[in-house]
């Protein structure tokens, strides 16, 4: 008996199996490499190597590509991100009142108050303060994303660099390295960069009380953490499975809808490997909305269809789940 | 000669069904797509809103379609809209889309007897009888009005109805029907036919959906492809919402009822007392009444770069915790990728539902 939880986001998808009493048995974090698909079947292709169909008695789906792994696995929960991290963060300590998350292409507060959230705030339009503007910074540096966080923990006087803006910051940290200051310093001042981006952009009138977690992808990187820290002067906690929150979210809340509704999952098994999954794109002409539907298909079946307003093609791909 | 307009919402159905009235022929844009967009975002200045773009957008392609003349309502706002009309004809002027433009700018800025000029431009060189055009009006501001009644009934009714999905078509048949109408009796007669055809469909009155109230800026509200069709996507979801702001509400306080809402814009509330231009104050005001009402939440929607809304949007943390009412604050820009703003709205709409399954009051 295991619950599968997948987190399909834009850098990277994490699967998380639990078993019946919440532990994790298994923990897969995958990079998504510009195809989800893919890189679900990636993953379900590890767990086939030592669990069987039967054994997985509930699948949630969570992240931006939550509707796509749900067509593709047959999910029983389709939840987003903010919720799940949320009862993941709370589940592991009752106790959290604030989470920081900082993923591939958005960065989110969630306030939660006795388990429930209270508040939350996202991104807005610009990925300035998020882990792809690190990405890109340590691909230019020459430096290897894993290193970021110790290098920049090694710096005695950070950079100032503008974070408002991700280009802004890119030209600023050019002109500074012309200037000859040293790379740790130059990462470190990009850590300063990204966290005063998220507190002005996210936090403003917002009481940040203890305790603080900080998961996702970017809290492996150490030197945010304590640049983190020393803007809020209190401690700031990581999780243990602070790359697969998401995931574990979304499998604790398809072990509560499988329990409470006792019914089968949806799972299709990992037998779908087997079969061969393309997707197909085109753009409706019908009406002058002009949808660019997406089809999935399986071996040439559809199993899903999304992005069409009218939903008439969504109709005849249930019509093919029913037949 | 032939005219045409801007897209806002469903002002092409009353637009259409004034100018059968009144025997004036109209080129109607294609409804806003991604098309109309690309098209807009490239003569448009870089930093303008989306509304603008889209505008632009919507003119050239009615120009290629046969259009000679802009009609538009503009207002020497504080808002940008108030220089809309010129600025837009200058863009189009400038890429080789030329046109003769009529802007009917508010009694207020430029007085009854130029107003009236500016309308009777419309006909050319034909006269029209100026009681007609009330009649046709009136007419036709009653259709608008009606339809927004249907309307504002299905957004509350949907989240309790028993089969999902009914309510939903049956108010875009009626907008269908409506806009395909002959004249102004029959489209009355379409509405009140979907009115039966509501309430004779199964609702759940045991069922206990969030209440959320949509406000903000008044064209990203009002014209669903650049709110990503918000409205629904919550009617999917089971939300009952509210929105006042709709075109019969706009014709309401610049036209038929301009000393009410000179009155209105005096009175005073605790967080913003003075109009800021656009309808910044009204968004404020707004979650005021929500949290009158008992809902569960308020959505705020603007787009980028909309210098009221941000005014109202820097007082909402206050009010939030002022007024004990949570408050969502949704950008809108050129992307149209949905996947980052369904996960904003779904994840407010579970953070209510939530809260009303758990939390009695406060936090």
């Amino acid at each position: 008996m295991y619950y599968m939880g997948i987190d399909v986001g834009s850098v990277s998808t994490n699967i998380v199996l639990l078993d019946k009493g919440l532990e994790v048995v298994q923990e897969i974090y995958l990079k998504s490499q510009g195809s989800p698909i893919n890189s679900v079947c990636e993953g379900l292709k590890i767990l086939k190597k030592k669990y069987n169909s039967l054994q997985i008695s509930g699948v949630g789906t969570t992240g931006s590509g939550r509707t796509i792994a749900a067509a593709v696995t047959g999910a029983d929960v389709i939840k987003n991100e903010i919720t799940t991290h949320s009862i993941a963060a709370s589940y592991i300590d009752p106790d959290v009142q604030t989470i920081l998350e900082i993923g591939g292409q958005d960065s989110k507060v969630i306030l939660l108050r006795n388990g429930i959230i209270s508040d939350f705030a996202m991104n807005t339009v610009c990925a300035a303060g998020t882990g792809s503007f690190l990405d890109r910074q340590a691909e230019r540096l020459g430096i290897e994303i894993d290193e970021l966080g110790s290098l920049a923990l090694k710096s005695k006087a950070p950079v100032r660099i503008a974070g408002r803006c991700a280009v802004f910051a890119e030209t600023d940290i050019i002109h500074k390295q012309q200037l000859g200051y040293e790379k740790e310093d130059l990462i470190a001042g990009l850590c300063h960069a990204l966290v005063r981006n998220y507190f002005s952009n996210l936090c403003k009138g917002k009481e940040l009380k203890d305790k603080i977690f900080f998961q996702g992808g970017v809290a492996a990187n150490l030197g945010i953490k304590r640049v983190f820290e020393d803007v809020l002067g209190k401690e700031v906690i990581i999780p243990k499975h602070f790359k697969v929150m998401g995931a574990l979210g979304a499998a604790i809340l398809a072990k509560e809808a499988m329990e409470k509704e006792e019914s089968k999952t949806l799972f299709k098994g990992f037998n779908i490997l087997d079969n061969k999954i393309t997707t197909k794109s085109f753009e409706c002409e019908d009406c002058p909305n002009h949808c660019e539907v997406i089809k999935i298909f399986s071996n040439h079946s559809m199993i899903g269809c999304f992005s069409d307003r009218c939903g008439k093609y969504q109709a005849s791909a249930s019509d093919l789940k029913i037949n | 000669m032939k005219i045409t307009f801007p897209h806002l919402g469903d002002a092409y159905i009353a637009i259409n069904l004034l100018c059968k009235e009144m025997d004036v022929a109209c080129v109607i844009p294609p409804l806003n797509n991604m098309e109309t967009l690309e098209k807009g975002s490239k003569y448009s200045p870089e930093e303008i809103c989306l509304p603008f773009k889209l505008m632009v957008g919507n003119l050239m392609t009615a120009i290629d379609n046969g259009a000679d003349t802009v009609v538009m309502v503009s207002s020497a706002g504080p808002c940008r809209l108030g220089e809309y009309g010129d600025l837009l004809k200058s863009i189009l002027d400038k890429n080789g889309y030329y046109a003769h433009w009529i802007l009917l700018d508010t009694v207020h800025d430029v007085g009854v007897r130029e107003l009236l000029k500016r309308v009777g431009s419309i006909w050319g060189g034909e006269k029209r009888s100026r009681l007609k055009l009330l009649r046709a009006f009136k007419g036709v501001y009653k259709v608008i009005k009606s339809l927004e009644s249907l309307e504002t009934e299905i957004h509350r009714l949907s989240a309790y109805e028993v089969e999902k999905g009914k309510l939903k078509k049956i108010l875009y048949k009626c907008k269908g029907d409506v806009y395909s109408s002959e004249g102004i009796q029959m489209a009355q007669k379409i509405i009140e036919k979907s009115q039966k055809q509501m309430t004779q469909v199964e609702i759940d009155k045991s069922k206990d959906p969030v209440k959320v109230v949509l406000t903000g800026e008044i064209f990203s509200l009002i014209e669903p492809f650049s709110n990503q069709y918000l409205e629904d996507k919550l009617m999917e979801m089971g939300v009952s919402f509210f929105r006042r702001i709709t075109i019969g509400w706009w014709l309401d306080i610049t036209l038929v009822q301009p000393l009410k809402r000179a009155k209105a814009m005096k009175k005073k509330n605790a967080f913003l007392n003075y109009c800021v231009g656009g309808y910044a104050k009204d968004t404020v005001e707004e979650v005021i009444q929500a949290k009158k009402d008992h809902c569960d939440g308020v959505i705020q929607l603007l787009p980028l770069g909309c210098m009221p809304e941000i005014v109202a949007k820097s007082i909402m943390p206050d009010m939030s915790e002022e007024l004990d009412i949570k408050i969502l604050t949704v950008v809108f820009d050129e992307m149209n990728g949905e996947a980052g703003y369904i996960t904003r709205i779904e994840a407010f709409i579970d953070m209510l539902q939530r809260r009303k399954k758990y939390v009695l009051y406060g936090y």
